[in-house]
């Protein structure tokens, strides 16, 4: 990588050395493209695969393009060098010594500033970890949910989960507040860097388990990942079976081995799919189906969580059932979706600005370089020659300027123009 | 993962190539094309110290540069345009009118 690092960036540089020594501003617009293109891959190097994009759009080909285009528009190739390397007719140009040891002093101040600063080993701190709360607790109804002074759920109902809430790192006390009034603490412990669902769950006072909910991209090609929580106790261990489609018997495979009561699974990593059918089964006994999952939806992109719990049925008892909470998984670092993400929900104002700015800068560079200029110009020369002898204004009028005697001239256009 | 004083490095040498190049340069498109080289070096600091914090805030001002670039760009382009038909020069030496 490093190796990568130094051989573009001294493609940059030398592009660049030639750049400004080359005599023909041509070539130096094509060493500049040859800058912009080892900037691009620079770019890729430091994980901004969408800049990288852009810079090779806009910056080598839309605005060199346009550079080369004024360069030939004006026929401007020649460039003198002789100022850069001395030879110069012209008498000695005192500032360029002075300018060259100003640029020395600038880069040797930076480069300095630059290794003393501590760039490298500077430590980043972790961020508070994210958590939401998801609820299958017995008995409890819809819950309240406070950490400390953060609200995580209002009137959360069974078998629903909470946005996620930054809470801070290490131990926090949930407090939940049921619909009669009952209330029940219990502590989490939270890593920094991480999300987690606390699934709370049991009869009674709740328990609460924290599941690690991984929301980095999913790499896998169009897949999603799916992890499963057994808070259901009436079985030693659950094992998860996708049995394909009802009518085949013979496409049943099983998902995941066993998960034992009160703990979670390894993540699944599975490609999207727009109807699987899962078999929720005792582990030791797998003819004895507890529960299943029909007609769910495996989502790309997205961090599922199913849990396992007993949901009250009505009559007092209750009955195993899937819960299932899905989260969009964080784009990539430097994504067209992740700078997307940030321009859209940060950065919408500045970027209708620069929109507005953009259009600005098109409508002046047509006023600009419109050719109307030039006859205004004249117009105005023709007004102040009107007190001049009769065939001069017409010489002006018709563009003949060598020829100013009236016989020559068209009459009766002149005595037209000459009447205003 | 590339060093981020490296690049920051290679960003600084560009910049003082670019600053050279407005400074020695008689050309006004060339001077030109070295601010362009210099607002280059800028973006590829920036982008550097994103990856080193892990915030695509950096990434997003470096799309807001180069937005602004081909803003200036076009203007300036036109600006040289405009003033070569007048002057039928772009050596900036010769486009002293401000003078006082």
């Amino acid at each position: 990588m490093t190796e990568l690092f130094l051989l573009v960036g001294t493609l940059a540089v030398i592009s660049a050395v030639f750049m400004l020594l080359s005599d023909n501003a041509v070539h130096s617009a094509l060493f500049l493209v040859g800058t912009m293109v080892a900037i691009a891959l620079m770019f890729l190097l430091l994980n901004a695969p969408f800049l990288a994009l852009i810079q090779i759009t806009v910056y080598a080909g839309a605005i060199m393009v346009l550079f080369l285009f004024v360069i030939m528009l004006l026929g401007a190739e020649r460039t003198d060098i002789s100022a850069l390397i001395g030879s110069d007719k012209r008498k000695f140009r005192w500032y360029i010594p002075v300018a060259a040891v100003a640029v020395g002093i600038l880069f040797f101040v930076v480069a300095v500033g630059v290794y003393n600063s501590g760039i490298a080993g500077r430590d980043i701190p972790a961020a508070d970890p994210l958590a939401r709360v998801m609820h299958v607790a017995q008995d409890v109804g819809t819950v309240d949910i406070f950490a400390g002074e953060t609200q995580i759920a209002d009137d959360l109902m069974f078998g629903e989960a909470s946005d996620f809430v930054t809470l801070p790192a290490g131990e926090s006390s949930l407090l939940f507040t049921t619909e009669s009034g009952e209330q029940f603490t219990a502590i989490v412990a939270l890593e920094g860097n991480s999300a987690a669902t606390i699934v709370a769950h049991g009869a009674g006072a709740p328990t609460l388990s924290v599941v690690p909910t991984d929301l980095s991209t999913v790499n896998e090609y169009r897949s999603g990942r799916t992890v499963v929580f057994n808070a259901y106790d009436g079985v030693d261990a659950i094992q998860l079976i996708d049995i394909g489609t009802p009518a085949d018997e013979n496409d049943d495979f099983v998902l995941i081995d066993s998960v034992a009561a009160g703990s979670f699974s390894e993540p699944l990593t599975l490609e999207e799919e727009p109807r699987v059918n899962w078999l929720f089964v005792d582990a030791a006994e797998t003819n004895d189906i507890l529960t299943r999952l029909e007609d769910y939806e495996v989502l790309r992109d997205e961090s599922t969580l199913v849990v396992i719990a007993p949901a009250p049925v009505g009559d007092g008892t209750t009955r195993v059932a899937p819960f299932v909470t899905s989260v969009e998984a964080r784009p990539a670092f430097g994504s067209p979706r992740a700078i997307g993400y940030e321009l859209f929900i940060t950065y919408m104002l500045p970027m209708q600005l620069l929109a507005l700015l953009l259009l600005a800068a098109m409508v002046g560079a047509i006023v600009l370089t419109r050719r109307e200029w030039d006859k205004v110009r004249d117009k105005v020369g023709v007004r102040r020659r009107v007190s001049r002898p009769l065939p001069q204004v017409i010489a002006a009028q018709v563009g003949d300027h060598d020829g100013v005697d009236a016989p020559q001239l068209p009459g009766g256009e002149g005595s037209t123009a000459a009447g205003d | 993962m590339i060093p981020t004083e490296m690049a920051v490095l290679l960003s600084v040498v560009l910049f003082v190539l670019g600053t050279l190049g407005v400074l020695f340069k008689r050309n006004a498109i060339l001077v030109f094309m070295s601010v362009e080289l210099m607002l280059n070096a800028t973006n590829l600091a920036l982008v550097a110290f994103a990856q080193q914090w892990g915030e695509e805030t950096g990434h997003l001002f470096v799309f807001f540069i180069i937005t602004v670039a081909a803003a200036e760009v076009a203007v300036g382009l036109a600006l040289i345009v405009a003033i070569f038909r007048t002057k039928k020069s772009i050596n900036i030496d010769e486009l002293h009118q401000l003078e006082g």
